[in-house]
């Protein structure tokens, strides 16, 4: 296992080089001259000079990437074209907002789904599942800002059970002010996916209860429960991770519209004001973050399904 | 022969499913009953109905539709006891073997913890620890090797004769009454299928459990059984103790079965089918469903109007043929025709 680990991270390397290639020509791509693009529209030309030789700009173009790597390596992304504050300092900042959403949602998001999903894959008949059906529609059919807006004017403004713009505190500080703050864009995203994680749920529990082993369970006289529990549940739990996985690897980029939508701090609103301000700094940053958490999100879903299907060997 | 009390007792038994296509009888009036200690051997051709009989009389059946019918364990009713009670008696009084061993078991826990919970199931006060060591002896008992380490592995690390054998393990886990064994060696290599059966013969004398025994193989039953069912699109045609089956079949189908089975001079033991296919079990004909294929027949109209219901035969046995007292002076004819072809 912790070879694996190590092997994996390994080939991560080629692809994190070529996101990095692909993150650095972005600036290539802008129309102008780099070093504009990088210290933003209204720098001193002072400051573009800096740039200049900061990032070797009369150098050979396969130099200036080298260069440019070295500093991301050091952790230097640059600053911020518009508030000069240094890229990974920003980042350090809404990093920790965003796994904290991310993991509010989710909670939220399997709270709802597995529930739902079991139900509806254990009754398929019943009016309860058609309700459940119809759940997932909409909370699958409805966009997440409408959801944000009504939740704002619902539970912040009508009866002031929530702030209407949501700080982020971690939830170590302080449990009560960090529940208070994320639940509604927790919510607004959770609903969201459990619409999409309740389906697959469904769909492998039912698939999982047409087994030949929950037969032989219920010969065996096991009582509905433990078939579902301990047979039913378990393999179906399989391809729900990788889904799961998928979520929650969408959701450490940022969720640019709920972020918006609550004021929330994280990388989705920081993405959407530096693409707004045209801050290519901080999209190349953002943009390098978010290839780098979907690997690493990755990694742990084969870990994890490695470690719920003993079928699969971790070589 | 003394009157002993069946264990498992069918009769009338009709299952029907709802397909796109239509309803399918799969099972039509099915009876047969197994005595406290005996071997009953089921065969057919595959889609006779052999297996859904057994699954609906245990309950056991997913889709499908219990028309008719009345089942019962030990005197007690199977088909309307509270789904608790069958429970109880599932896996322990009555215990079931399945056809494919590598899909029966639970892929993601381990073999061991399977055989276990079979035995804490119905002994809920037992400690992890004795059920476990139980378990563990449950595998040396059916040949598994090394049954400590084996005990953590995963089904997919067993071969599909070792599958058996632990669904075996957990089958005779409780003692049981009454063994289900259905086609328990089609599915394993031929090798390894004497062993299997060997295995259940131990298994039946130290539990004295009776078995039914389903199966497409003749030899199977020449080995196994007592007495024989012969099911033919969803019914019972014919039964009859072991030794009768084989010296005089009562009803043309079972002849053709017979005259499937391999000569000494041929070593494939697995039936040969009889030329035709069975009928579509959605269009209920009216006349005996063998008519198509059987040679006996010759198109008379009994055979094509009239169903023939399963009438005793002589004291020993019953067949289901209108013309049943043809079927021996027939038989043999018909066997000194193919030799003398041959
Ligand atoms: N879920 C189902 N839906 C529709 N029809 C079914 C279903 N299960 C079984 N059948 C029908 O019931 C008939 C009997 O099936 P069954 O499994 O009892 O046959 P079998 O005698 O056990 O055959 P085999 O030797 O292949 O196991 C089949 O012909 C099939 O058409
Ligand atoms: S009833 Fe007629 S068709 Fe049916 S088995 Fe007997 S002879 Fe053949
Ligand atoms: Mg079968």
């Amino acid at each position: 296992m912790g070879s694996y680990v190590i092997r994996r991270l390994l080939q991560f390397v080629p692809v994190i080089l070529l996101a990095s290639v692909a993150v650095w020509a972005l600036i290539y791509a802008v129309p102008g001259n780099p070093a504009d693009a990088l210290v933003g529209p209204d720098a001193t030309p002072q400051a573009v000079a800096a740039a200049k030789v900061r990032l070797g700009l009369d150098r050979p173009v396969v130099e200036q990437y080298f260069i440019w790597l070295g500093h991301a390596l050091h952790l230097d992304l640059g600053h911020s074209a518009i508030s000069g504050q240094p890229v990974t300092e920003l980042m350090a900042s809404r990093i920790p907002a965003s796994i904290q959403l991310a993991v509010f949602s989710m909670v939220i998001g399997l709270v709802l789904a597995f529930p739902l999903g079991i139900a509806s894959a254990l009754k398929p008949r019943s009016v309860l599942t058609k309700a459940i059906n119809l759940y997932q529609a909409v909370a699958l059919a409805v966009p997440t800002f409408w959801v944000g807006i009504l939740l704002i004017i619902g539970l912040a403004i009508r009866v002031h059970l929530f702030p209407s713009i949501s700080n982020y505190v971690p939830f170590w500080a302080d449990p009560v002010g960090a529940f208070k703050n994320t639940f509604m864009p927790a919510l607004c995203l959770g609903t969201f996916i459990s619409g999409i994680i309740a389906r697959f749920v469904t769909a492998s529990l039912r698939q999982s209860m047409s087994q030949d082993y929950i037969r032989t369970a219920r010969a065996k006289g096991v009582p509905e429960y433990g078939v579902i529990s301990r047979h039913a549940l378990r393999n179906a739990l399989l391809p729900t991770v990788t889904i799961v996985g998928l979520q929650v690897g969408s959701f450490l980029g940022g969720t640019v519209v709920t972020e918006v939508v609550f004021s929330y701090p994280g990388l989705g609103r920081m993405i959407y004001s530096a693409v707004t301000s045209r801050d290519y700094p901080v999209i190349q940053g953002a943009v390098l973050f978010i290839v780098v958490a979907f690997l690493a999100i990755n990694l742990v879903v084969d870990v994890l399904y490695a470690y719920l299907d003993p079928r699969v060997q971790l070589r | 022969m003394v009157a002993v009390a069946p264990v498992l007792d069918i009769s009338d038994l009709t299952v029907e499913f709802d397909t796109p296509e239509g309803t399918v009888r799969a099972v039509d009036h099915v009876s047969y009953s197994v005595d406290a200690g005996e071997t009953l051997a089921v065969v057919g051709e595959t889609g006779c109905g052999k297996s859904v009989t057994v699954l609906a009389a245990l309950g056991l059946l997913g889709a499908g539709r219990i028309v008719s019918g009345a089942v019962t364990f030990g005197g007690a009713d199977l088909l309307d006891m509270p789904a608790k009670k069958r429970r109880r008696l599932l896996g322990h009084d009555l215990t079931m073997v399945f056809q494919n061993p590598m899909t029966a078991l639970n892929p993601v826990m381990t073999v061991g913890r399977q055989v276990a919970e079979t035995l804490l199931v119905h002994e809920p006060k037992m400690s992890r620890g004795t059920a476990r060591d139980r378990a563990i002896e449950l595998l040396a008992m059916v040949g598994v090797p090394q049954p400590d380490v084996r005990y953590n592995q995963y089904p997919h690390e067993f071969s599909g004769g070792m599958c058996q054998r632990v669904v075996i393990a957990m089958a005779i886990a409780n003692k049981p009454r009454l063994i289900v064994a259905d086609e328990p060696t089609t599915a394993v290599d031929v090798t390894i299928q004497a062993q299997l059966l060997d295995l259940l013969r131990v298994a039946r004398e130290e539990t004295g459990a009776a078995v039914v025994m389903i199966t497409h193989d003749l030899g199977v039953v020449a080995e196994v059984a007592e007495r024989v069912a012969v099911m033919y699109a969803g019914r019972v045609v014919e039964m009859a103790p072991v030794e009768q089956i084989f010296r005089s079949p009562r009803h043309p189908y079972t002849v053709g079965l017979l005259s499937c089975l391999p000569r000494l001079d041929r070593d494939v033991s697995e039936l040969i089918p009889i030329p035709g296919a069975p009928p579509d079990l959605r269009d209920v004909a009216r006349g005996c469903p063998f008519e198509p294929r059987c040679e006996m027949s010759a198109a008379r109209s009994a055979c094509q109007n009239t169903r023939p219901p399963l009438m005793p035969a002589d004291p020993n046995s019953v067949s289901a043929c209108h013309f049943v007292d043809e079927v021996e002076s027939w038989a043999r004819a018909r066997r000194g025709n193919v030799e003398e072809a041959a």
